[in-house]
C-alpha cells in the first residue's frame, strides 16, 4: 500500500460512489464550502490511512479516528476482505473517518497487527499456477472490470 | 470525473428546486446551536461518514462482477 492505493478505484465505483454521496449532501442540506472541507478532510485522511506506515493512534485514539492500522487492516488478505474464510466476501474496518460504525455493526477490529496486504488472487495462484488476470494497464483494468460486471470477461 | 458529470448534477439539482425540492437543512434543526459553522460542519460530518461506512460495506458485500458461472467456467478451462 501507498498514499495513493486510495485513488485506485474502478472509475464506475467512482461515480457511483460519488453520486450517492452528492445526493445524499443535498437531502439534508450541506452548504457547498462545508462540503469542499468535508471532501478535502476525507481525501487527507484517506491518504494518510493508505500510506505504508505501521502507525496506531493508541487505546483511545484508535476509537476516535480511523488510523493508518485500522485502514491497513481492511487491506489484509483475509481478515480485511473476507468473512468466513478465502473468496467469501465482507471483511473488516470499513470506516472512512470514524470507527463508529464499524464498532456499532461489529465489523471492527482492533488487533495491533500487520498482515501482508492485497488480493488474495492477485497473489495466490489458483490450480493452474497463474494468478487471476487484471488487465495491464489503466484502461485495459477498467474495460476488464466492466466487461466482467456483465459477464464477459 | 468532478467536470464531466457536474453539468448534469447542476442540472438535476436545478430541476428539482424549481420543483420545489431541497429545502430541508440538517443545521437548521436547532436554531442557535447547529448553525454555528463547526457544529454544522460536524453533523454533516458525522451523518455522511455513516452513508460512506455502508457504501463501502456494499461495495464489499455483493458480487459486482466475477461471480457469475460464465467467467468461473471460463476461467478454470
Amino acid at each position: 500500500m501507498t498514499m495513493w492505493s486510495d485513488d485506485r478505484n474502478h472509475l464506475l465505483d467512482d461515480i457511483i460512489h460519488d453520486a450517492l454521496i452528492v445526493i445524499v449532501a443535498q437531502l439534508i442540506g450541506v452548504a457547498p464550502g462545508q462540503f469542499i472541507a468535508f471532501v478535502a478532510f476525507t481525501q487527507l485522511s484517506e491518504s494518510l490511512q493508505h500510506a505504508n506506515l505501521r502507525l496506531s493512534f493508541g487505546a483511545i485514539g484508535e476509537r476516535l479516528w480511523i488510523s493508518p492500522r485500522f485502514h491497513r487492516l481492511h487491506h489484509s488478505i483475509g481478515l480485511g476482505h473476507e468473512s468466513n474464510g478465502p473468496t467469501t466476501l465482507g471483511g473488516h474496518n470499513f470506516g472512512v473517518l470514524l470507527p463508529w460504525w464499524d464498532m456499532l455493526f461489529r465489523t471492527a477490529n482492533f488487533d495491533n497487527r500487520y498482515d501482508p496486504t492485497g488480493i488474495r488472487d492477485q497473489v495466490e495462484p489458483r490450480a493452474d499456477g497463474r494468478v487471476r488476470d487484471y488487465g495491464r494497464g489503466f484502461w485495459a483494468q477498467q474495460w476488464l472490470g466492466l466487461k466482467r460486471m456483465v459477464g464477459r470477461g | 470525473m468532478f467536470f464531466t458529470l457536474q453539468p448534469f448534477f447542476d442540472d438535476a439539482m436545478g430541476v428539482l428546486r424549481t420543483a420545489g425540492w431541497g429545502t430541508f437543512h440538517l443545521d437548521e434543526v436547532w436554531p442557535g446551536v447547529t448553525d454555528i459553522p463547526w457544529v454544522a460542519f460536524a453533523i454533516y460530518l458525522v451523518v455522511l461518514d455513516f452513508v460512506g461506512y455502508w457504501i463501502h460495506r456494499g461495495q464489499h458485500q455483493f458480487n459486482w462482477c466475477g461471480g457469475c458461472i460464465r467467467c468461473t467456467t471460463r476461467n478454470a478451462r
